[in-house]
């Protein structure tokens, strides 16, 4: 699986992508493998305030249905409107393409708590 | 888990492998979606070896099998199949079945792997000495390649000409002092054959084929996409469509039933079913927003949930999501508006006729 190491993790398998204020979302590599074919992605408009492990989307695949849970506290700021048309780039580049929203942090010192890349693979060699 | 002779090609080509009815079985290999188009534009190579072979043979073997089957078996000819429902007395469905009549007094039902042990136990409690019973369970390697290049594709494979066979038709030969068969049978909606052979043989037929296809878009195909094609061919499936509290009136199965052949279990039941307007029946449901149905999920046309999901699915080939669902008889003709209910939100959907996918070379056929 491809992890990534400049990202931070969460053990709902989004993957953050931190750049002072803003958070990059999506999901990682590896959720997309579970999830297989993803045909449907539901993401929230702009603007909408968000707090940790909140739903702020849904994913499907042909196999099954998922929540997007947000890493962090925040306000939404930009949403990749493309996934709507084209849910495939999240199976074919999760951590480029298939990136899902943007999220100004409350306080982006929070995000240093999440999961960094080792640690995140040794959650999923647990969970395998 | 139980596993197929085609286990270690699986692992080798890299399969997403998953339980099924007690069988390790490949769900995809290079993806359900890619699979499934590339059966319906070109070929797909599936391994359904989960699947049941049970022998009966004996001079009483047919009239033993007409008495629990719904299909004509008495009038079968020689080197057909014919598909069939197990009923239990009340009309209920144990299980869908075919038939494959190899001789007079020889004949091959397929079971579904969840349903082989129990249809075994029931075929010997109902046959009684009318014939001897065998299964070749885990023996026989079921091989299905389907789609508009199977045809040619098997007769470069095997250097043999399938295409005088008929729809249920097959031709049986015998290799290495083995059966083979191959009949153009299928549950995809697409052109194919189903290849029966001993266990041992299986993965050079399955090599074989997959060569003979390799340069015509021949893929090799899990059970997720053979479950997103027959959901699109409008086929029922066990656990799904049907089972035990489902008629064949309700699942609109009158098609695979002869009241008139003679008794057998289930055809008082059947009669009266018929006679009476079915409480519901199977329909489909197209999707006109980004849901997909999933099975147990409520159906409605209006107010209150009148209705099931059974089978649910994203269709490549129309481009949304599908399903099939039990609807009360009126609410189920088609170009009715619907809804379904999906984690909480009624999702818009409209009725529609079954199949969802014809192959445009199979209609009026």
């Amino acid at each position: 699986m491809n992890v990534p190491p400049d990202l931070r993790y969460s053990k709902s398998h989004e993957w953050v992508r931190l750049e002072n204020e803003l958070a990059t979302i999506g999901i990682t590599d590896y959720a997309q493998d579970q999830l297989g074919d993803v045909v449907y992605i539901e993401l929230p408009e702009t603007g909408r305030l968000i707090h940790q492990e909140e739903v702020f989307g849904s994913i499907e695949s042909v196999k099954a249905v998922s929540d997007l849970l947000s890493p962090v506290n925040g306000e939404i700021v930009e949403v990749n409107e493309d996934l709507a048309d084209t849910p495939e780039t999240v199976n074919e580049d999760p951590y480029a393409v298939g990136w899902m929203i943007i999220v100004r942090m409350d306080d982006p010192a929070e995000a240093q708590e999440l999961l960094s890349a080792e640690e995140y693979r040794a959650f999923l060699e647990e969970e395998e | 888990m139980k596993r197929t002779a085609l286990y270690a090609s699986h692992r080798r080509l890299n399969a997403a492998l998953a339980e099924f009815a007690g069988w390790e079985m490949p769900v995809s290999y290079s993806g359900i979606l890619a699979e499934a188009q590339a059966v319906r534009r070109a070929a797909g190579l599936f391994d359904v070896s989960h699947m049941g072979v049970i022998e009966i043979s004996g001079a009483g073997a047919r009239r033993a099998v007409d008495g629990w089957v719904t299909c004509d078996v008495a009038s079968l000819p020689e080197g057909r199949a014919r598909y069939g429902l197990l009923l239990n007395p009340a009309g209920g469905i144990l299980d869908d079945l075919l038939i494959y009549s190899l001789a007079p007094d020889r004949l091959w039902i397929i079971a579904n792997a969840v349903n082989a042990e129990s249809d075994l136990a029931r075929a010997q409690a109902h046959s009684g000495a009318g014939g001897r019973l065998v299964p070749h369970f885990g023996h026989i390697a079921i091989l299905a390649l389907q789609g508009p290049r199977a045809l040619a594709i098997a007769a470069d494979a095997t250097g043999r000409d399938f295409s005088t066979l008929r729809r249920y038709g097959f031709a049986s030969w015998r290799a290495d002092d083995e059966e083979w068969l191959a009949s153009r049978t299928g549950y995809t909606g697409e052109d194919g054959l189903e290849f029966f052979c001993p266990a041992a043989a299986a993965e050079g037929l399955w090599d074989r084929l997959l060569a003979a296809g390799a340069d015509r878009g021949l893929v090799p195909c899990g059970l997720g996409a053979r479950d997103v094609l027959r959901i699109e061919a409008g086929n029922v499936l066990y656990g799904h469509e049907i089972n035990e509290e489902t008629t064949p009136v309700e699942a609109n199965l009158m098609w695979a039933v002869r009241l008139e052949k003679g008794d057998f279990i289930g055809r008082d039941a059947v009669r009266r079913a018929q006679a009476a307007e079915p409480a519901r029946r199977l329909a489909g449901l197209a999707m006109e927003e980004r849901a997909i149905p999933r099975q147990g999920a409520p159906v409605g046309t209006d107010g209150e949930a009148t209705g099931v999901v059974t089978s649910g699915t994203f269709s490549p080939t129309l481009d949304r999501a599908i399903a099939l669902a039990y609807l009360p008889l009126a609410e189920g003709a088609p170009g009715r508006p619907a809804w379904v209910a999906l984690r909480g939100k009624r999702r818009r959907a409209r009725t529609t006729s079954l199949p969802f996918f014809r192959h445009p070379r199979q209609e009026g056929s």
